[in-house]
């Protein structure tokens, strides 16, 4: 489930069909997602759970909102172009994507469950994807920063990596220090040198991310429902995850800009309603969060994108459009009456399909290391005996 | 836990050295899994001093914790069972040497080797260590930016089967993260019995843009280079059974793409 907003278009993808609506003109296009062109069928892989488990169905616009590209099958990338609907593209990807971004040239980079990245062109649309760059962990984010000059990738270790771009075998540093899986990195909008993430350790940090430099850490776990975790211990032990989680994990994490000194934080989370709101101010030096609000949301949020100074939140039911006041985020409902019929078609469309990346973000873990040890001190006792 | 020795002309009790029978394990380890491998987060709360402890360490005041007045800079990737380690140790008694394997047992066996042999000559081989973990995965986690100034590939596991290639030690991407940990000038060694091995490692190398081989005729100054084919236990059993050594050396040097772009800026 996924969709995206530019201009007056927006795209919303279900398993196989993409709907594409037009916000003024109220016009309304589905389009079914082509057949894979390739030799070789597809296997369900039997080997990495990790690759079999996750579909991830992925709608984005360009900057410009030229095109749009959908990743929903496994292993393929269609781009289409906006005012047309022609389909540029159908390419087939090496591994399940787990992120896919579009770059300011338009040209894309796909991040993948074994650990690659890779780029697409979008000038060259028939040319395969190439290898930019690759972790030993599943990659659970990627982004290019705007002077396209470094391209930045989070796993499902503990890893943030900062490379050169496009000279992406150079890595120009580490930002490490969470203590868990990195579901997000976002570039803070009115300081580019600034990152932020977070993901699985109750965190939200912030790097000087050339350097790696940590420049703050903030805890915010303790301002979530303890039932919400239990939720997410619920989900987990369905999926044979027994050793329980004390933190919600993060699901988003989307960055506003406000003005030059100031941006918006909104954090969301697996198995709650519940969003977070931070306001940063960097001034030099001074970097300055502070907590402004907990907002509770209808459902859990399956989406959320910004759309021209306003919030809007793709859930299983709706699409609710939220504004900020200055201190937390209120319905909109001017906005909300304007997408009336968009709303429509998204509960016809929508078929409840909703698959889930947190049972594979926490590790299985198998311990040959206490075993090993206590027969060595059986041994050495034997001996003393 | 360990065995002693009475050691008669001194008087004192030194520790056995270690017997491999008992720390023997299955050759190959897979090194994408999620293994219980503890590691530091990063490479400021890494504890050294634990590993050296011979070595007086410093009090570090912005951290609060002890360190050592040097970094390590030679590093044994998938060291096995240490000949290496212990060859180096007397060559570079100046150099903080540190070798790092994932299988429990092998490296079980390597730190009681360095146990014994500290205890057996009390001055010597204080410079090495032996860490359990997957290089793969953490070498950023324990060496900074540059920190690196040797770095040494002997006898790696080949993984013949191509599904396996992709747990060979060597590839585009883990040499971008080997790149990062070595300084620049610092040099690879890399040796195997294995042609095909030794042709995917020229290969992958040869087609880095940080590395560049050195050429066989200006090996002969360094002393290592002949230690290669002998002080590792895989040496010498493929010495044993008589079989090939290729050898292939490079250096690690700086972003020819950014050097493009710097004259690009002058002219
Ligand atoms: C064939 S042995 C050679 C050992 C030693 N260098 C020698 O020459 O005797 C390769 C070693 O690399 C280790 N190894 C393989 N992958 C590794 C990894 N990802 N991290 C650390 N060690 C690894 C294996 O456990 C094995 O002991």
């Amino acid at each position: 489930m996924s969709f995206s907003i530019r201009n007056s278009h927006v795209v919303l993808c279900n398993n196989d069909s993409v709907l594409i609506y037009n916000l003024d003109s109220q016009i309304r296009n589905i389009i079914a997602l082509p057949k894979l062109e390739s030799k070789n069928e597809i296997r369900a892989h039997n080997r990495e759970e990790i690759e079999t488990f996750h579909i991830l169905i992925c709608v984005e616009f360009s900057n410009d909102g030229q095109y749009f590209l959908v990743c929903a099958n496994r292993k393929q990338l269609c781009l289409f172009k906006t005012e047309t609907l022609e389909l540029i593209s159908n390419r087939k990807m090496q591994r399940a994507a787990s992120k896919v971004r579009f770059l300011p040239n338009n040209d894309i980079v796909v991040a993948d469950k074994s650990g690659d990245a890779y780029l697409f062109s979008t000038s060259k649309p028939n040319e395969n994807g190439q290898l930019l760059l690759g972790h030993l962990s599943m990659l659970l984010d990627i982004l290019v920063t705007d002077d396209q000059k470094f391209i930045i990738s989070a796993d499902r270790d503990e890893k943030i990596r900062v490379s050169m771009f496009p000279n992406s075998y150079n890595i120009l540093s580490y930002c490490l220090g969470h203590k868990d899986f990195v579901t997000n990195i976002a570039v803070v909008p009115h300081n580019k040198s600034i990152l932020a993430s977070s993901g699985g350790d109750g965190t939200l940090m912030f790097w000087d991310f050339k350097t790696g430099k940590e420049l703050l850490t903030v805890y915010f776990h303790e301002k979530l429902s303890q039932s919400d975790l239990l939720k997410v211990n619920e989900t987990l032990k369905k999926h044979n995850l027994e050793e329980g989680v004390t933190v919600s994990p993060v699901k988003h994490l989307k960055l506003l800009q406000l003005n030059e000194e100031n941006s918006i934080i909104l954090i969301t989370f697996y198995c709650s309603n519940a969003m977070l709101v931070y306001r940063i101010s960097a001034e030099e030096n001074n970097l300055n969060v502070k907590y402004l609000s907990l907002v509770t949301l209808e459902q859990e949020p399956l989406e959320c994108q910004y759309h021209k100074n306003n919030l809007w939140i793709l859930m299983d039911k709706k699409i609710e459009i939220y504004k900020f006041n200055g201190e937390t985020l209120i319905i909109d409902s001017n906005l909300n009456m304007q997408i009336q019929t968009l709303n429509e078609l998204w509960s016809t469309h929508y078929q409840g399909l909703n698959q889930t990346l947190l049972p594979i973000l926490y590790k299985r873990k198998f311990d040959n290391l206490q075993e090993y040890q206590e027969r060595k001190k059986l041994r050495l006792v034997k001996k003393d005996a | 836990m360990i065995e002693f020795l009475y050691n008669h002309t001194m008087a004192t009790f030194t520790m056995a050295l270690p017997q491999k029978k008992f720390y023997r394990q299955r050759a190959h380890s897979n090194p994408i899994a999620d293994h219980c491998i503890e590691y530091p987060i990063k490479p400021d709360i890494m504890d050294w001093t634990v590993l050296y402890s011979n070595i007086i360490p410093i009090f570090d005041t912005n951290r609060s914790i002890k360190i050592l007045n040097k970094f390590v800079e030679f590093v044994d990737i998938g060291c096995g069972y240490g000949g290496l380690l212990v060859t180096l140790s007397l060559m570079f008694p100046n150099n903080l040497i540190v070798g790092m394997e994932i299988r429990v047992k092998v490296s079980d066996y390597v730190i009681d080797r360095i146990a014994a042999l500290r205890s057996q000559f009390p001055d010597q081989y204080q410079n090495i260590a032996c860490i359990r973990t997957n290089t793969m995965k953490y070498l950023p986690n324990y060496f900074y930016k540059g920190q690196l100034k040797k770095m040494f590939f002997l006898y790696p596991d080949p993984h013949f089967k191509k599904a396996k290639h992709k747990w060979r030690i060597i590839n585009k991407s883990l040499l971008a993260e080997y790149a990062y940990v070595l300084a620049e000038n610092a040099i690879v060694y890399t040796m195997t019995d294995v042609k095909d091995l030794h042709e995917w490692m020229v290969q992958h190398l040869t087609v880095h843009p940080l590395f560049l081989r050195i050429p066989i005729e200006q090996l002969t100054s360094d002393p290592i280079i002949e230690k290669l084919y002998e002080s590792t236990e895989e040496g010498q059993k493929v010495t044993r059974n008589n079989g090939d050594k290729f050898l292939a050396v490079f250096r690690r040097i700086s972003d020819p793409y950014l050097n493009s772009k710097e004259e690009f800026l002058i002219t």
